[in-house]
C-alpha cells in the first residue's frame, strides 16, 4: 500500500519539458489540472540564462571553435552543427550519460538536459505531414497502419501553428498542406534562380523554409533579429521554445510544479484499477527516491528516454515493460538520414544579401507522389541555401599580400549547398533495449541501440545525389558535388529518433491507441517521438507539438467524463 | 577548411632546434616591430617565424594587418588547450624547419629579408605545397586567426543584429563580406 501524501499528489504528471513535455504542460495547466512537470536536467529560464547569446567571435578562447576540453567532455554531442563552444553548456556530457551499441552499428544520441531540452537547440523548420504520410504505412505495407489520418489531426497543426508562429509560403502541394502561416522569409537572388530554374524545367517546386520563427511580432514576441544564434536561446523570443513559449504560459495559470533535476526511474503501476498511479524519481544530486501520484501521465521525455522509461517499468504484469504486452515497445526505431550536394555558381556577382537569415530553401518530395519509383517507397526532400563565399576562401586559393587581403574582405563567388533529408521505414530489428550488466550513476539501466539503414534507404540515397545534379544542372551551376556512399551520417545524427512506443489500430501490434494513450494502460499518454508510426520525411517537431495538444485535450475529456 | 587535420599531416620532417627561454623581447626588421608580447607556449624564435609569416600574408593596407589583429600572439595561445600534443610538436617542428630552411635559401634570417623577398619566397612555398604542407597549415590558421579577431571582424561588414533580412541587395566597390556572431 502506498501512501499518497497531499505535496506528492497532482491532477496531471508530465515527463519532460521540451517540445512536448511544454505543451502537455500548458494545454492541461491551461484547463485547471495541477500539474508536475519533472525535468531531469538544470533549471533554465528565459533570456536569464543565454549566457553566450549576445558574445562576439573574438570573446572566446578560440573564436568558438573547440577546444580539446570540450572535445573530450562532449565526444559525441561535439559532431553536430549546432554543437560550439557557445552553445555546449545546452548539451550533455557524453561521459556523464553513456549508452551503448552494437559495434557495427554506431549510434549517436544527442541530449540537452535542462528545462526546454532540446526545444532550445532545434532547427526550427517546421512542416506538415500529410495525407500520402498517414497512408504510407497501410499501402505498401511496412510498419502498421496510423490510427489517423491527415483530417483528424489537421486541426491541431493550426492551433499549435496559429499559436507558436511558422512563417512560410503556402504552395498547394498535397505531399506537404499549406498551414497558417506567417510572412515567408525572403529567398537570396541565386536561390529566385535556382527555383524558377527548377520550376521550369524540372516541375519541382523549391520553397523558402517553413520555420517556427517570428517574422513580425506575434504573440507578443519577436520578431526574429536575423542574427542567426538562435541556439544559444534567443532573447528576443524570435524563434519557439517550450522555454520561451509553453512553460511560461503553463507558469502563468498557477497549476503548473516544475520540478528541476528530477530523473524519473519508472511509472507506477497499479493493478487493481489497471492505471498508471504515477511516477518513481530520482533526484539527480542527492539520489534519494520519491514518488509522485497522479490522475493522468504523460511521457514527453524524448523518444529514447521515454521508451527507456517504460521497459525500466516492469511489474508481474508487465514483465518487459510498462505497456508491453505487444512486445513492439523499443523497436521501430526511426531517423532521417541526411546526405549532402552543393555546386558553385558562376555570375550574380552585383547581388549579395543583407541579414544573417536562420533558415534556408525546402524542397518538398517529388517522387512516389504521383508516379512510382522503380527502387524504393517513399521520399525524400532537401534543405539548403545559397551564399557568398567569404574570407575562408583565402584557404582555397594561392596567392598573399595586401591586394589577397583586401580582396577577401569582400563576398566572393557564389555556392550552393543542399542536403537530403530521407525517411526511413520502421523496421522490426532497429531498435533499443536495456543494457542488461550497465547502469549509469542514477541506477538506470543503460541503452543500448541496435539500428541500421537498410536497401530501401540505400537505394533512395542514390535517387537523392541523381536528383540533386539534375537540379544543379536546370540552374546551369557547375562543379555538382554530392557525397559518397557510405555517407557520414550515422543512426541519430538526425536527431529526429522515433517510433519505439508507435500507435497502431492493434493493441497487438502497437502500443498506443490514436489519443497517444497506451492501449494497456489508459490513463498513460505518450506523444514525443516514440508515437510515430511512420517517419515522413518532414522535419517531425511541428507534428509532436500537434499531437501532444490532441492528446492533452482528450485527456481532459476524459477526466471530465469521469473516464480517468 | 580542416586547419587541425592539415596540421596534423604537415609532411615536414623532424628538426628540433634549441628552445630559447622566453624572454620579452623587441626585435625590428625592416621597420616593421614585432610589439612586445611575450610568447607563453612557442621559443622567441618560433613566435618570431609566425609573427613575420602572418604580416606577409597579410601585410597592413588601408586595413588592418595581421599583427595589428593580434595574430601571432593568438597562435601563441593555440598551443594550450587546441592543439593537440601531437598538432602542437609538428606544428612547432615546422617553424623551425621553416627557419633553418628560408635561411639556407635567402642566405640571411627571413625577418631581414626584404618584403619583396618575403613574399616570393612564401608563393614560391605555396606553389609547389602539397595540401597538408607546413605552409598551407600555417596560412589557414593566419587566416582564420585574422578574420575572426575583433580586428579583423571589424573590417568588414559585421551586424551582430541585423533587425532584418532581405534577399538581394546591391554590391558596389566598398561592399565587405556580412558577418554576424554565429559559429560556423
Amino acid at each position: 500500500m502506498v501512501l499518497k501524501s497531499n505535496t506528492n499528489y497532482f491532477d496531471a504528471i508530465v515527463v519532460g519539458s521540451g517540445m512536448s513535455g511544454g505543451w502537455a504542460a500548458k494545454e492541461l495547466t491551461e484547463n485547471g489540472l495541477k500539474t508536475l512537470v519533472l525535468e531531469r536536467g538544470r533549471s533554465i529560464t528565459h533570456i536569464k540564462d543565454y549566457p553566450t547569446t549576445h558574445k562576439a567571435k573574438w570573446e572566446f578562447d578560440y573564436r568558438q571553435e573547440l577546444s580539446l576540453k570540450t572535445k573530450e567532455e562532449y565526444p559525441k554531442q561535439q559532431s553536430v552543427y549546432a554543437f560550439s563552444e557557445s552553445t555546449k553548456h545546452f548539451f550533455v556530457k557524453d561521459n556523464e550519460h553513456p549508452y551503448t551499441n552494437d559495434e557495427d552499428k554506431p549510434f549517436m544520441w544527442r541530449r540537452g538536459y535542462h528545462t526546454g531540452g532540446k526545444s532550445i537547440l532545434w532547427a526550427r523548420q517546421s512542416y506538415r505531414l500529410s495525407e500520402i504520410d498517414f497512408e504510407a504505412n497501410l499501402k505498401d505495407g511496412h510498419g502498421v497502419d496510423w490510427p489517423v489520418r491527415y483530417n483528424d489531426i489537421a486541426p491541431w497543426y493550426d492551433y499549435v501553428e496559429k499559436y507558436i508562429g511558422i512563417s512560410g509560403q503556402k504552395e498547394g502541394l498535397r505531399q506537404l498542406p499549406d498551414g497558417e502561416f506567417l510572412p515567408p522569409m525572403a529567398m537570396n537572388c541565386v536561390e529566385e534562380h535556382f527555383r524558377d530554374a527548377v520550376k521550369e524545367k524540372l516541375g519541382h517546386v523549391v520553397t523558402i523554409g517553413r520555420c517556427a520563427h517570428l517574422t513580425v511580432p506575434h504573440n507578443g514576441r519577436g520578431p526574429c533579429q536575423y542574427r542567426n544564434m538562435c541556439e544559444t536561446g534567443c532573447p528576443y523570443s524570435g524563434y519557439f521554445s517550450s522555454v520561451s513559449v509553453t512553460i511560461p504560459d503553463a507558469q502563468k495559470t498557477g497549476n503548473l510544479t516544475l520540478k528541476n533535476h528530477a530523473i524519473v526511474h519508472s511509472v507506477i503501476y497499479d493493478k487493481e484499477t489497471g492505471k498508471a498511479a504515477g511516477v518513481r524519481v530520482i533526484d539527480e544530486n542527492t539520489k534519494e527516491t520519491t514518488e509522485y501520484f497522479a490522475k493522468v501521465i504523460f511521457l514527453c521525455a524524448s523518444t529514447v528516454a521515454t521508451t527507456q522509461i517504460m521497459l525500466n517499468s516492469t511489474s508481474p504484469d508487465f514483465p518487459s515493460g510498462i505497456a508491453n504486452t505487444s512486445g513492439v515497445l523499443g523497436h521501430y526505431m526511426m531517423d532521417h538520414f541526411i546526405t549532402g550536394n552543393s555546386a558553385n555558381v558562376d555570375g550574380f556577382e552585383d547581388g549579395y544579401y543583407d541579414g544573417h537569415r536562420p533558415n534556408g530553401f525546402y524542397i518538398p518530395r517529388f517522387h512516389n507522389v504521383d508516379s512510382e519509383h522503380p527502387s524504393f517507397v517513399r521520399g525524400f526532400g532537401y534543405q539548403g541555401g545559397a551564399f557568398r563565399q567569404s574570407w575562408w576562401r583565402g584557404s582555397l586559393e594561392a596567392g598573399l599580400g595586401g591586394a589577397f587581403k583586401d580582396e577577401l574582405m569582400k563576398p566572393g563567388p557564389w555556392s550552393m549547398s543542399f542536403s537530403g533529408f530521407g525517411e526511413i521505414l520502421p523496421y522490426y530489428e532497429n531498435h533499443m533495449r536495456l543494457n542488461p550488466d550497465e547502469k549509469d550513476q542514477w541506477g538506470m539501466p543503460l541503452v543500448h541501440f541496435s539500428c541500421e539503414l537498410k536497401e530501401n534507404e540505400l537505394q533512395m540515397l542514390k535517387e537523392i545525389h541523381n536528383s540533386a545534379g539534375e537540379m544543379v544542372d536546370a540552374a546551369g551551376f557547375k562543379d555538382f558535388w554530392h557525397e559518397e556512399q557510405p555517407i557520414k551520417w550515422k543512426f541519430g545524427d538526425g536527431i529526429h529518433e522515433m517510433g519505439t512506443a508507435r500507435m497502431g489500430r492493434d493493441p497487438k501490434t502497437s502500443v498506443l491507441n490514436k489519443w497517444n494513450a497506451c492501449h494497456d494502460v489508459p490513463n498513460l499518454y505518450v506523444t514525443d517521438g516514440s508515437f510515430m508510426t511512420s517517419a515522413g520525411c518532414q522535419n517531425p517537431s511541428l507534428t509532436y507539438m500537434a499531437f501532444t495538444a490532441r492528446a492533452a485535450n482528450h485527456a481532459i475529456e476524459e477526466m471530465k467524463k469521469g473516464n480517468l | 577548411m580542416n586547419r587541425r587535420e592539415a596540421i596534423k599531416k604537415s609532411s615536414l620532417s623532424a628538426l628540433a632546434l634549441g628552445t630559447l627561454p622566453s624572454l620579452s623581447f623587441l626585435v625590428e626588421s625592416c621597420g616593421i616591430q614585432e610589439a612586445s608580447y611575450v610568447p607563453v607556449n612557442l621559443t622567441v624564435d618560433q613566435y618570431k617565424v609566425v609573427w613575420q609569416i602572418a604580416e606577409t600574408i597579410l601585410p597592413k593596407t588601408t586595413t588592418p594587418g595581421a599583427n595589428e589583429a593580434g595574430v601571432a600572439p593568438y597562435i601563441d595561445l593555440l598551443f594550450s588547450g587546441y592543439f593537440t600534443d601531437e598538432e602542437s610538436e609538428e606544428f612547432k617542428t615546422g617553424l623551425d624547419e621553416f627557419a633553418t630552411v628560408s635561411k639556407e635559401k635567402l642566405q640571411l634570417d627571413f625577418a631581414d629579408a626584404t618584403e619583396q623577398q618575403k613574399q616570393q619566397y612564401l608563393l614560391d612555398l605555396e606553389e609547389n605545397a602539397a595540401p597538408d604542407d607546413f605552409y598551407k597549415s600555417i596560412k589557414d590558421i593566419v587566416l582564420w586567426a585574422y578574420f575572426t579577431s575583433e580586428v579583423g571582424i571589424k573590417s568588414m561588414d559585421y551586424k551582430p543584429v541585423p533587425g532584418k533580412y532581405s534577399g538581394c541587395t546591391e554590391v558596389d566597390m566598398n561592399t565587405k563580406n556580412l558577418i554576424g556572431n554565429r559559429w560556423s
